[in-house]
């Protein structure tokens, strides 16, 4: 028996996936049949739907998901406007660029929670009051890198002969870009707004510590439901969360096809 | 090669087991057994450091007494809920001790997760030890021995009939108190005036004396069940309270949990909003210490500790105080908690476990825990005062240096004492020791009578309606018009831009027309 395990168990390509594949089970996939089960579930472990009930009757719960959504929004919004142009002159400039590169990841080492606390110090020492404009201003902070780097990738992986190409029909610098650059690099767009817009809507520690709790997003109140032990409550919210997340990158996928411009990182 | 690899996890396997073995050998150097005990407790709540760490005390007296060695094992948590939730999915099983609040032992009791005190401290006490001693609890007789008996009667009034399915319990069965304390306001001395605190009460909470200074510069404590009593209290002082509930005392009304009360609390935690800088975890005492913030809606220990820590040398004075709103009668109002150490059904070192709440109990120790955390124990402070010889000797006595006899021990709670600046105010001589330390109201409060300062109970199945109740006072409801706005504006300028991207698509797509 234990002869023709081994016989049968030989050394190819597809072994040295498995440690992945059981990584993917254990993380991935049972944590998101779990969260599914726990939605179905009463504190008795009966099944119920009152979960759904429960979130989708309370005024307080589509509130805060609707708040969030304008705060996801807004702030993908902002990261892409600072983002796109610096993205598109790092990928311009020669050796500078690569420094500077280097300064917009250099914060994202340092543990996002540690960096929002210094912006919280900074803004009490600057007696700015905690608000809706702190938290923007964090969330912004905290997500740009994610907006810069596959605008970035994309841009600089954008061969040079077709601007040249372009200049040489005549295009002035403005055309070429609306013509040639913008539209090569809305792969890197799309997978930069995912990036941001997903996190930000789930985000929690950011609004709660950068207006003293006051701003109260969805991610604060899938943590209060479990840690007050409302599992159930907490799973359907997670399970509303992850329904945007699917849709924002089937949307994203289906606008990205037939554009394989470059490198993304989705 | 393979064969080389399966030796390389055989030897790794073996090794494996070896450690296991030996970390499993339950005997010291000199052949005396180890045991173990687990406590469960909360974060910094227990003299373990330096030279006076009651931990390693323990670990001494347990060889004394009983002649075997014994391995601690100290575990700690954050919160009630990350105590519960683990104690409740049986994922704490080897636990012995815990130190929960006030309504989360009911929460245990009721789950059948705690094993009777009182019939442990029957079984154990009086009996053999390995050595042949017989075990003495001095401190233990019942589980209220040594605790203040105002403070019992407060327990005993509100805990004392608790239903367990068809049967009623006690907690006085089930608990030893540890520490214990108010709720009230913890404030700036520079920004808010007694005469203020005084005259507007909760209301401070609400900024309710328009003080310039302390708009915006309120946190309250991000917390359903504080929230809700500070919210009842202020509704109580202003009239604010529904019709038919008027006549309540304050500790009913704080355990009422009826949905015209939680839809009232929601409609003044709504208008909170607008006075207040937040809500606070944790960060509320190093906002009050920095003056970021100048009144904090606290917990008596944490209260004391950051007023300990607001010394101001140039003024010889402490900034911060800590004020218990007080009704009609000049009785201090609101709500009593407490913690205390409960053993777990499911603990495997009882004798132990009695062993260190009977330790901890014993008025020395008691004192030494709570300089050291700076909450107020719950041990009865007459006994601190007189039985416990140490200590009030040692403060009667000012300026002793330990040389008259005494243990070191008492020149380590001498010096504890001295650091703490609450110390040595031997006023009248009249034979009867009397000190700042236990008389300040707000470490000890003086309860008069339970249905004015009363304890709170769990919340039970009204919790989910109460988080509920929070979630939309925490939301406010105030509508954010200009995100919505922006929003519109964003999304609106994507899709006119999808909309001329996919018009001029289509456009190039025809085939030109030839003339």
């Amino acid at each position: 028996m234990a002869k023709s395990l081994t016989k049968k168990f030989k050394m190819t390509k597809r072994v040295f996936s498995y440690p992945y594949i059981l990584f993917m089970l254990l993380f991935v996939v049972v944590p998101l049949v779990m969260i599914l089960v726990y939605a179905f579930l009463d504190n008795e472990h009966q099944f119920t739907l009152s979960n759904f009930q429960t979130f989708f009757t309370s005024r307080s719960s589509l509130y805060v998901l609707g708040n969030s959504l304008f705060v996801g929004v807004i702030t993908t919004a902002i990261c892409l406007l600072i983002g796109y142009p610096a993205a598109y002159f790092l990928s311009k400039s020669k050796n500078s660029g690569k420094v500077m590169v280097l300064l917009f990841i250099l914060p994202m080492w340092v543990n996002f929670l540690i960096r929002t606390l210094a912006t919280k110090e900074i803004f009490m020492a600057m007696h700015v009051e905690l608000g809706m404009g702190t938290v923007l201003f964090g969330m912004v902070y905290n997500y740009l890198p994610f907006m810069i780097l596959p605008l970035h990738t994309v841009i600089s992986g954008i061969d040079k002969s077709y601007t040249e190409a372009a200049r040489d029909l005549g295009a002035d610098d403005f055309t070429t870009f609306f013509k040639v650059i913008l539209p090569m690099s809305v792969s890197g767009i799309l997978s930069g707004i995912t990036m941001v817009f997903i996190p930000t809507i789930s985000t929690f520690a950011i609004s709660q510590l950068l207006s003293n709790g006051k701003i109260f997003l969805f991610g604060d109140s899938i943590e209060l439901k479990f840690s007050q032990d409302m599992y159930g409550v907490g799973s359907v919210m997670s399970l509303v969360m992850l329904v945007f997340v699917l849709v924002s990158s089937f949307i994203m996928n289906r606008y990205n096809k037939n554009k394989n411009v470059g490198r993304t990182l989705w | 090669m393979r064969k080389s690899f399966k030796y390389i996890v055989l030897v790794l396997v073996l090794c494996l087991l070896l450690t296991v073995f030996v970390a499993c050998n339950k005997t010291d150097k000199k052949g005396n057994a180890i045991d173990t005990l687990v406590v469960y407790n909360w974060e910094d709540y227990i003299d373990d450091s330096g030279e006076t760490s009651r931990i390693d005390a323990f670990k001494e007296y347990y060889k004394e007494v009983t002649g075997n060695s014994i391995n601690i094992i100290y575990t700690t948590f954050d919160t009630n809920e990350t105590m519960l939730a683990k104690v409740l999915n049986n994922d704490a099983q080897s636990v012995d001790l815990i130190c929960p609040s006030d309504y989360a032992v009911q929460k245990l009791m009721v789950n059948r997760k705690l094993a009777n005190i009182t019939s442990l401290i029957n079984e154990y006490n009086g009996s053999t030890l390995p050595n042949g001693e017989i075990l003495n609890l001095h401190n233990l007789n019942t589980t209220f021995q040594n605790t203040d008996p105002d403070f019992a009667d407060a327990i005993n009034a509100e805990f004392s009939t608790i239903k367990i399915g068809n049967e009623t319990a006690s907690m006085e069965n089930y608990i030893v108190p540890y520490m214990m304390g108010t709720l009230g306001i913890l404030y700036n001395k520079k920004y808010v005036s007694e005469e203020e605190l005084e005259e507007y009460g909760w209301g401070v909470l609400w900024n309710e004396g328009n003080n310039p200074d302390i708009e915006n510069k309120i946190l309250v404590k991000d917390s359903v069940r504080d929230t809700y009593c500070a919210a009842v209290m202020y509704m109580r002082d202003y009239g604010l309270l529904p019709e038919g509930y008027e006549n309540m005392s304050v500790r009913e009304l704080i355990n009422c949990t009826d949905q015209v009360m939680l839809d009232a609390a929601e409609e003044v935690l709504t208008n909170q909003r607008a006075h207040i800088s937040g809500y606070e975890v944790d960060f509320g005492k190093d906002d009050m210490l920095n003056e970021i913030v100048y009144v904090d809606l606290a917990w008596s220990g944490d209260a004391l500790w950051a007023i300990e820590e607001s010394y101001d040398e140039d003024e010889d004075d402490y900034y911060l105080g800590y004020y218990v709103p007080r009704d009609e009668l000049d009785r201090q109002t609101g709500n009593l908690w407490f913690d205390g150490w409960v053993i777990p059904e499911t603990a495997s070192h009882k004798r132990a476990a009695l062993m260190f709440i009977d330790f901890m109990n014993d008025p020395d120790n008691a004192i030494y825990n709570s300089i050291y955390i700076g909450y107020t124990s719950a041990v009865d402070r007459n006994r601190m005062m007189y039985e416990c010889n140490e200590a009030g000797d040692i403060l009667y006595e000012e300026g002793h240096d330990g040389e008259d006899g005494y243990e070191i021990i008492n020149e380590e709670v001498y010096e504890a004492l001295v650091d703490n600046e609450y110390a040595l105010d031997v006023e009248d001589n009249d034979g009867e020791y009397d000190f700042e330390y236990f008389e300040d109201e707000g470490r000890y409060p003086t309860i008069l009578d339970t249905t004015q300062l009363g304890v709170m109970r769990d919340f039970g199945d009204r919790s989910e309606v109460a988080i509920k109740m929070w979630e939309n006072a925490k939301t406010g409801k105030d509508v954010p018009w200009v995100l919505i706005w922006c929003t519109i504006a964003i999304i609106g300028f994507a899709l006119i831009l999808v909309i001329i991207w996919v018009i001029k698509e289509k456009v190039r797509l025809k085939p030109r027309k030839l003339n």
